[in-house]
């Protein structure tokens, strides 16, 4: 028995292993430590973006869905907005204030409001109706925090 | 100077490297294998690093990772047909009489010579062999036995139970 102990005992691993794999798991482990670091850092990167996105965008989320299928700007959408196939006029005569919103009903978003929309987050037009009003005949309409009424042109 | 981390791998690799050394030569016969295998476990080994209770369940998970790796490279070599070296053992040893000694030690079946070093080198009963190994006990025990035996046949007079 004391033999196989001595025996076994003459097998040692020399101080040349010892320090390579000393080297090359600190190696492996510095490795690991930047794929950690990389991946996280990209997970803050996207969480950020994702945030600012919801940020910018988070009006569009609010409790409606948007049918694209009955938005239509015209060039001149200060004046004239087209909405559920119906046209509607500017009203110069009739000023409101949010307390009058009623629910929000679209958001118009055209080509030139998607390039602004990247530069600054008020050129959304959101049209709302207006309370104890019906939507067939006047609509407000949110631009810039400015509320515009619209009415139904016959 | 080091730090904590630093200094614990190096604390562990000196504590065991001995023994995982010799654990994966056993398995795999060959001095380079052995190397490689040995290098392979301590990655493992401070990859995966659990909380150990103690330094018995540190030292005994780290002979079951150790048998498990070299297992693992067995099976490998089997699947892909690789060269084996059972005829060319090759243990970096310069004393003769424990070269031999070794030397027969590795003719025994893989289970007899992994028991034998647990039993009488690592000083572990045939129950905590059976747990290291995944085994009965009854079954550690007759390997034990049958190892005995045939060690007293190959090493003759020299063998002392």
């Amino acid at each position: 028995m004391n033999k196989i102990y001595n025996a076994f005992s003459s097998i040692k691993a020399s101080d040349e292993l010892k320090e390579k794999t000393y080297q090359k798991i600190i190696e492996n482990s510095n490795i690991k430590t930047k794929k950690t670091k990389t991946f996280y850092l990209s997970l803050v990167l996207t969480s950020i973006i994702i945030c600012i996105f919801l940020y910018n965008y988070s009006d569009s989320f609010n409790s409606f869905t948007p049918n694209n299928d009955h938005i239509i700007t015209t060039k001149d959408e200060t004046d004239i907005i087209m909405y559920n196939n119906n046209k509607y006029v500017l009203d110069n005569n009739i000023i409101i204030d949010k307390d009058m919103l009623d629910k929000k009903l679209d958001i118009i978003i055209t080509q030139d409001n998607m390039m602004e929309s990247y530069n600054s987050n008020s050129s959304n037009i959101s049209i709302y109706s207006i309370k104890n009003i019906d939507e067939s005949k006047q609509i407000a309409v949110l631009r810039n925090n400015k509320i515009l009424v619209y009415k139904i042109d016959i | 100077m080091l730090t904590m981390k630093e200094k614990y791998i190096k604390e562990t690799i000196e504590k065991y490297s001995n023994m995982i050394y010799r654990i994966c030569l056993m398995y795999l016969k060959n001095n380079l294998d052995a190397e490689d295998a040995y290098q392979e476990i301590f990655i493992k080994i401070m990859e995966k690093s659990p909380i150990f209770v103690n330094e018995n369940h540190q030292k005994a998970w780290i002979i079951t990772v150790t048998t498990n790796h070299c297992k693992n490279i067995l099976k490998k070599r089997t699947y892909y047909k690789t060269i084996t070296y059972d005829d060319n053992i090759n243990i970096p040893i310069n004393d003769k009489e424990d070269k031999e000694i070794l030397s027969i030690i590795f003719t025994l079946p893989l289970n007899y010579r992994n028991v034998i070093y647990l039993y009488y080198y690592e000083g572990y009963s045939t129950k905590e062999i059976a747990k290291i190994l995944h085994k009965r006990e009854s079954t550690i025990r007759t390997w034990l036995k049958r190892a005995r035996e045939s060690l007293k046949i190959l090493i003759g007079g020299v063998f002392d139970e």
